[in-house]
Parts: structure tokens; C-alpha cells; sequence
């Protein structure tokens, strides 16, 4: 899926929906009026028009994230950010807040593969706002008396972070996944790693990294492609590029046999994910099957697990699945919110509902189904141009933007015999990185345990 | 957007709009029935019926089997609403353009043909009870504050009265008050529909006409002139239990939406609004204020300048919650700002964010199918045309501050007040 979505609250399925299958469908971003242009310094604009609509997003894709970073820089990608657009500097009002002030949208994240930063605004406005736009992505300023004043805090929300269960859990199965990748790596850093960074640090990184041939400028809406993109190379053309050395990174290899961590928390639930690696972005066949067998499993209230799990445990099991593209394999999580008696039987549930998946072909109805739910999906993700800018923003940073524009037809691609395949050969629960967090009883010491799932 | 307007053979007005929206389609349906269609004593009784309607509306997309494409929808992002505003009800929805003529279909059947039972009706006021956070049988202090803020700005009309009534008023209203009102005013006549999606305007009309063609126009009486009483400035005051602090909303009328001088109104809101407004910006005002609440991880701030309604009657409110002891001191300065507008004229700094604020909080309102599809007919609804949508940027950006001043010169010359007090 190109963006992480809410878990959606459950709806019944029918089979006659497939009786409206068959209805015309307009292309959810249609790329007749998309231009794209490389400018000299190698920054990629990428422009589609949608005359009359009166709004304009735009969208910085930046190549930085803990995929980029050197040992002495992780946790920058997030933390440059944060600065450079979230935090006042020595003259008064934030960007964020600056933008935000005359109406417009304006935010930025940080993910395992990119940073993505983004205005949208009255068409009639976006002219006057662009110069400062790019102005606050190309020349942050760092200062030393505004870093020490916001490292405390910055240490205090990631120590909270790291304390609170669910954080911990999640923090715990990208790292037991991904022992020698980045992603195993938090994308903000450590409370003890950020205290070692000076403003100079914050200012080399943003040097190093924020260079237009390292990222790349999406803008959708009410624009004329010729006049934006003479804007564009007139305030982001004197930019001047170098190359960006990273460190390089193999894609970590699929476990051979199961890892296992088990935590205890002052908690009242119990928390369990098992996870996969999944397909990268350059096997996208596989990352369309596998966004398949999330809808199959966990969308809707006739996902398989949600049916199966309500039939085998009798107390509440909340189940999540998920699975994000990542320009590297990435991880195919399937998490359970339950009590602690129901902890066995859930799991035993998601093992033998992945082991149907491999055993027995689901039915063509099914696969509609699961097709219907990712085209909906995707269909209400892109209502937006903030959300067009986002999914192509998204898949510029990992492989390229074109990617937004054709996932739903390489989704209608995918057949039932790979269904079978991709279940097969990802989702072996003998293969799988299982972490769980249990409520703490008074004397309860933490451990880690090795488990067969 | 291109957009064509029609109107049916039965009387309802049909705006097609065609969306760069990808696949999805946004649909408005609002119905002119304002409060003035409703009997004192039954308070609350447009509330009732459109939460019944709310209710068949999602019984109907979980038991129909031709709905099944939309019960798969509402899971993947989709969905509707259905509210209520000083003028007229609406409901509101998002598809895709699969499950487009499904949806058309029964929100047709069930504005125009349904039919309910006791119980619909008694869970409908119970839900209402719920959603409205009243507390030992009272109405929540928000809509108290609003009701004594209405009567203070118009005097004692239709408005004032608690737009979901009281418990005591919704207790009066029966199933035979609820189907004798549906019946009467829930005609095709009354109603109006904007559609955004990716058909061409033909295809979009042609659906549209096929599921609500059918219905018969009915004769309704003709809506009740407002009759605003107030000419000078008023404050109205209460109390609640409730409350903690003391909760003001101060304001002042607008011109009617689409007009130049709603225009400037939205430049001066532009102006008043935002960390950087003249309000935010005036720290003298924050001392007798109480501190910014949290909810859900956001700041809300103890004062605000409220999003201006679409309704026939705008005005142009500051909200704020203030110590008992600092309320005049707050009511002195939100109204320092307000009629400061006729003082001076604002820098050029100060009305350049002013209109950049106005054109983007107002095209950022209609981001999205089913949000350009609600502004659109909301704005019909209250009697403004599709050019004064189209050409309400180039209007903010043609005015000069010395428009603005002689704006609110002519215009702000009287205020309303509601102050809501804690009890003891």
C-alpha cells in the first residue's frame, strides 16, 4: 500500500458486490496532463494539471531516511526535519506554523525511506507561498542556542516514546527483524544517540542530503505545467547539486528460522506481532500480491482472520494487519490486542489461517473481493491532490513516481495461483520474527526467550 | 471545477461538477427546511427526523444486498453524514464511481420514501441525547452558549431555540410528528443536490434524474421571513453547572454569502484569525484567559475565531473561555480588535496574510469531492450563485485596506454577546 491507512472499522461483505464490479472506473491519478521535467541541477519536478480546481499541492520526495544515514548520523534524517520546519527559530515563528498562518496545509514526516514535506493552497495563493516553500526546505537555518534549548525536550519524546508499550513493541520487531539493516533502526534516533549532535551536525547533514539532485518536486492541481516549472527552475535552479555519498545497503536477506522476543510491560492486554519480510519495491508483482493478502486477511469484517479469530477465541481479539512498500523488502505485520488467556488460541489462529493461504487457492470471488478493497482504498487515498502528491511522492523516493499512477492495474495482475505462491514463499510461520509484550506481574523480572511460533 | 446546473421536472436543483478527483465522487443533497418549520414545543424535531434518516440510510447499506459495493466502501475510506444547519438539513457521501447509482438510489428512497418505526424514532433521540453531551437532562453548554448568542445578535427568532432541542422539547415528539413532517417537507421542491465526479455532465444528470425523478413535487407554504428585532448591541447571559470557566461569543452580522461585502468579511476573519491574527498576536487578551486545553494530542486554544457558517444569516464570532473574574476584560478585547477594524486600516503586511488566509481556508474547504460538493450546494442553498464561488479569490485579492475599513465602518456597528457563567 503506498501510505500507512487507519485500521478501517468493519464492514460486511457480500458477494453481490461483484454485480458492480464490472461499472467504469476513472483512473484514480490520471497522468494525461503530467509533465515531468529534470532540471540542470537534477532536481525531478513532476506536474500534473488539474485546470479549474483552484487548489495547488506541492510535495518535496527527499532521499533521507536511516536508509541514508552513516553510523555518526542516525536519527538525523527525522531530527533535520524537525528542526528545520517544526521548531521557531532565533527570530520567532516556525515554518510549520508560518505556512499553516495564511491558511494553506502545510506538514512534513519522516519515514524508513524518505522524508516527504508538503504545502497545499488556494491556487491564487500558491504563486505567493512556493518562494517560501522551497526557500524553508534549501535554507534552514541551525542555531546552537535554539538546538540546546530543544534537546531536552526532543530526549524527553523519545525516552516516552521508548517507554510506552506500544512504541516498545514496534521498536522491538524492526530491530529483531532487521539485526544488520537500517530499517531495524528507529527513524527518530535514540534519547542517548541525539544528545552526541551539535547545530553544525544538524547543518552538515542537511548539506549533505538536501541537494535537488537527492530529491525530487511533485506538484498536482490548478497549474499551468509551463509557468510552474519556469517558478520551480527560477527559485530551486541555483541550487547546486553534488553527489550524495551514502553508505551502501544490502537488502536483508529472508530469515532462515524464527526469532522470538518476549518483553513484560505494566500493561493490561497482551500484544503479539508476527512478521514477515516482504517483497521490496523492485519485485512489485510480489508487493501487489502481498497487498492482496492484507485486504484477503484483515480488511473488512469478512477478512479471513477477523472471521476466523471471532470463531476460535472467546474473549476480544483485535487483530491489524499491515503491510507498507519499502524500497527494500520491508516487514508484512500481522498484530493482536488481546487478553492474556486468549494470547494461544489467537495465535494459532493467524498460523493456521497463513498455512490455508499456502494449502488451498482462494476463489476468484475472493480475489475480486480483495481487488474491490484495494481499489476502494486506493480510490479514496488519492481523492486528494495532497494525497496524489503522497502516493507519488511516496514511490518516487523508493523507485519512481510512475508507480502511483500503475499500481491498480499490476494489482489486477495478480492471480490466485500467486496468492498461493507469495503465501508460500513469505509468510512461513517457521520463518517468522515474533514479538510479544505481556502484562507484568508484581515480581516479574523482563526477559527474552527464544519460542516456536 | 466545469459545472452545470439543472433543475428537475419535479422542482429539485441539480449541480453537476466535473471532479479531478480520480475515481471518487462526492454528493450533497440539502433540503431548505429551516427551523422555522418547527413547532416551539417540538424543538428538536428536524434533529429527530434526520437521525432517523441516518439510521435507515446505514440499516439500508447493511441489509441490502445491491448495497453490499458500499458497505465495502464505508470500510475502505467512503462514507456519509448526515447534519443539520440553521437553514437546512443535508446528508453527504463519498463513493467511488462504481457504487455511485447504488448510493443515488437510497439516499432517493429514504429523503423521499421511507417509512420507520416507534423504535427508530426512540433510539433516533436517544443518540441525540448521547452525541450532545447533555448532562442531568440540560442541553451541553455549547449550544447554550450559541442559542444566547443568536438572540443577543437577532433577537428572539427561530434561531435562538436549541437546534437538537432539549430533552424536555424532544421528550413532546411522537412517531406520527416525525412522519407528518417528513411528509410535508422532504419534497423534491425543497431539495437540492450537487454531485462532483469524473462523468461527463450527461452521465452524471442521467443518474441523477433516473434515482430522484420520481418523486412528485408537493405544495409547501412558503418558509417564514426572518425576523431579526435587534438594532443595537445586546448581550445575553446564563449560567450553567457545567462549565467551569466562563465561555463568551462575541460577534457581529455579516453581509449575505457571495456578496462583496461577504468578501471583505472573510478578509477581516482572515485578519482576526490564526497564531499571527490580531487576536492570537495581542498578548493583553491571553492573561485572563484559561489555559489551552488538550484534546487528542492537539492544543486547543482558549480563543478562537469560529469558522464562518453558510447560512443566510453570517456573522463573524470569537469564541473564548475566560476566568469569571477577566471577562470584561476579554470582552473589551476581542471587540478592540473587531471594531478596530474601522479604525485604522490594517498594514499592508497585515491584509496581504489576511487574504491569503481567506482564499486558502476557502478553497482548502472544497478539498475533496464530497467537500467541494458540500460548499457548492451550502452556498446555493443560502442563495448564492456558482460565479460568486468561481470569482470569490480575485475578489479577496482586489480588496485594499481601505475597503476593508470602510467595511467594517459600515458594517460592524453593532455587536452580540453571549456569556455563559458557572453557577455559584
Amino acid at each position: 500500500m503506498p501510505m500507512p491507512r487507519p485500521t478501517l472499522s468493519g464492514i460486511a461483505l457480500l458477494a453481490a458486490m461483484l454485480a458492480c464490479a464490472c461499472a467504469w472506473a476513472a483512473p484514480v491519478i490520471d497522468d494525461s496532463t503530467l509533465v515531468t521535467q529534470e532540471l540542470p541541477n537534477g532536481l525531478n519536478v513532476i506536474v500534473r494539471e488539474v485546470p479549474g480546481s483552484g487548489l495547488v499541492a506541492a510535495g518535496f520526495a527527499i532521499r533521507a531516511s536511516v536508509l541514508y544515514e552513516s553510523e555518526q548520523e542516525r536519527g538525523l534524517s527525522d531530527i533535520v526535519r524537525h528542526m528545520m520546519l517544526d521548531v521557531p527559530g532565533p527570530d520567532g515563528m516556525d515554518v510549520a506554523t508560518s505556512l499553516g498562518d495564511t491558511g494553506a496545509i502545510f506538514d512534513s514526516h519522516t519515514s524508513l525511506d524518505s522524508t516527504q514535506i508538503r504545502l497545499v493552497a488556494a491556487a491564487d495563493a500558491f504563486y505567493v507561498l512556493l518562494p517560501r516553500f522551497v526557500k524553508a526546505v534549501f535554507e534552514p537555518v541551525f542555531d546552537e542556542a535554539v538546538w540546546a534549548q530543544q534537546l531536552p525536550e526532543l530526549r524527553r519524546n523519545l525516552l516516552d516514546a521508548e517507554r510506552r508499550p506500544l512504541g516498545r513493541h514496534h521498536m522491538l520487531l524492526w530491530e529483531t527483524a532487521f539485526a544488520d539493516h537500517p530499517y531495524g533502526r528507529p527513524v527518530a534516533g535514540t534519547a542517548t544517540g541525539v544528545a552526541a549532535y551539535s547545530a553544525d551536525a544538524l547543518a552538515a547533514f542537511h548539506k549533505k542530503h538536501y541537494v535537488p539532485n537527492n530529491m525530487s518536486l511533485l506538484i498536482v492541481g490548478d497549474v499551468k505545467s509551463a509557468d510552474v516549472l519556469a517558478a520551480v527552475a527560477e527559485l530551486a535552479g541555483g541550487y547546486a547539486s553534488h553527489t550524495v555519498d551514502v553508505p551502501a545497503v544490502t537488502p536483508a536477506p529472508r530469515p532462515t528460522d524464527s526469532r522470538t522476543r518476549l518483553e513484560k510491560a505494566a500493561i493490561r492486554g497482551t500484544i503479539v506481532s508476527y512478521a514477515w519480510h516482504g517483497a521490496g519495491i523492485d519485485n512489485k508483482r510480489d508487493v501487489c500480491t502481498l497487498d492482496l493478502i492484507y485486504a484477503l486477511l484483515g480488511e473488512g469484517s469478512e477478512a479471513r482472520l477477523d472471521e476466523a479469530l471471532e470463531a476460535d477465541t472467546a474473549e476480544g481479539v483485535v487483530p491489524q494487519v499491515e503491510f507498507i512498500t519499502r524500497r527494500d523488502p520491508g516487514l508484512f505485520i500481522i498484530t493482536l490486542l488481546c487478553q492474556p488467556e486468549a494470547e494461544l488460541n489467537a495465535r494459532e489462529t493467524v498460523v493456521g489461517q497463513l498455512q490455508k493461504l499456502q494449502d488451498e487457492p482462494i476463489t476468484e470471488q475472493e480475489l475480486q473481493r480483495a481487488r474491490r478493497t484495494i481499489h476502494a482504498g486506493y480510490a479514496f487515498d488519492n481523492q486528494t491532490f495532497a494525497g496524489q502528491v503522497g502516493s507519488m511522492g511516496f514511490y518516487e523516493a523508493i523507485d519512481t513516481y510512475r508507480f502511483a499512477i500503475d499500481y491498480l492495474a499490476e494489482v489486477d495482475k495478480v492471480t490466485v495461483e500467486d496468492i498461493r505462491r507469495v503465501a508460500t514463499e513469505y509468510l512461513d510461520p517457521n520463518k517468522s520474527t515474533l514479538v510479544i509484550i505481556r502484562p507484568r506481574k508484581p515480581g516479574d523480572a523482563t526477559k527474552e526467550a527464544r519460542l516456536i511460533p | 471545477m466545469p459545472a452545470a446546473q439543472e433543475t428537475l421536472a419535479n422542482g429539485m436543483n441539480v449541480t453537476t461538477i466535473a471532479g479531478g478527483h480520480g475515481n471518487v465522487c462526492g454528493v450533497h443533497l440539502g433540503l431548505a427546511i429551516g427551523p422555522d418549520r418547527v413547532p416551539p414545543h417540538k424543538a428538536g424535531l428536524r434533529a429527530v427526523t434526520q437521525q432517523v434518516l441516518l439510521r435507515l440510510l446505514t440499516s439500508g447499506i447493511a441489509e441490502r444486498e445491491d448495497l453490499a459495493g458500499l458497505r465495502q466502501e464505508a470500510g475502505a475510506g467512503g462514507g456519509m453524514r448526515v447534519e443539520m444547519q440553521a437553514d437546512y438539513v443535508e446528508l453527504a457521501a463519498s463513493v467511488t464511481t462504481e457504487a455511485l447509482e447504488p448510493l443515488l438510489s437510497l439516499l432517493s428512497s429514504s429523503v423521499f420514501a421511507a417509512d420507520w418505526t416507534e423504535d427508530d424514532v426512540v433510539a433516533a433521540k436517544e443518540s441525540l441525547a448521547d452525541a450532545g453531551g447533555e448532562t442531568a437532562g440540560n442541553i451541553s453548554a455549547a449550544a447554550q452558549l450559541h442559542s444566547l448568542f443568536q438572540r443577543a445578535l437577532w433577537g428572539d427568532t427561530v434561531w435562538t431555540r436549541p437546534v437538537w432541542g432539549t430533552p424536555q422539547t424532544r421528550d413532546q415528539i411522537t412517531l406520527a410528528d416525525v412522519r407528518g413532517f417528513y411528509e410535508t417537507y422532504y419534497v423534491p421542491n425543497l431539495a437540492s443536490l450537487c454531485i462532483v465526479t469524473p462523468f461527463a455532465e450527461s452521465e452524471a444528470l442521467r443518474m441523477v434524474t433516473e434515482a430522484f425523478g420520481r418523486h412528485e413535487p408537493r405544495q409547501v407554504a412558503a418558509p417564514a421571513p426572518f425576523a431579526g428585532t435587534v438594532t443595537s448591541s445586546r448581550v445575553e447571559t446564563d449560567m450553567n453547572l457545567a462549565v467551569e470557566s466562563a465561555m463568551l461569543l462575541v460577534g457581529v452580522p455579516l453581509p449575505p454569502v457571495g456578496s462583496d461585502g461577504f468578501v471583505r468579511g472573510m478578509v477581516a476573519y482572515g485578519a482576526l484569525s490564526g497564531a499571527g491574527g490580531l487576536l492570537a498576536s495581542d498578548k493583553t487578551i491571553a492573561t485572563g484567559l484559561t489555559l489551552a486545553d488538550r484534546i487528542g494530542g492537539s492544543s486547543v486554544s482558549p480563543i478562537d475565531v469560529m469558522p464562518v457558517s453558510l447560512t443566510s444569516h453570517p456573522c463573524l464570532a470569537v469564541i473564548a473561555r475566560a476566568v469569571p473574574t477577566a471577562v470584561e476584560s476579554t470582552r473589551e478585547g476581542i471587540l478592540r480588535h473587531i471594531l478596530g477594524l474601522a479604525e485604522a486600516p490594517l498594514t499592508q503586511e497585515q491584509l496581504q496574510r489576511a487574504k491569503l488566509r481567506a482564499i486558502n481556508l476557502n478553497a482548502l474547504a472544497a478539498d475533496g469531492p464530497e467537500s467541494l460538493a458540500t460548499v457548492r450546494n451550502r452556498m446555493h442553498l443560502v442563495g448564492a450563485t456558482a460565479t460568486d464561488s468561481e470569482t470569490f479569490s480575485a475578489r479577496v485579492m482586489a480588496v485594499t485596506a481601505e475597503d476593508l475599513q470602510s467595511f467594517a465602518a459600515e458594517q460592524f456597528t453593532r455587536h452580540g454577546i453571549g456569556l455563559l457563567l458557572p453557577e455559584g
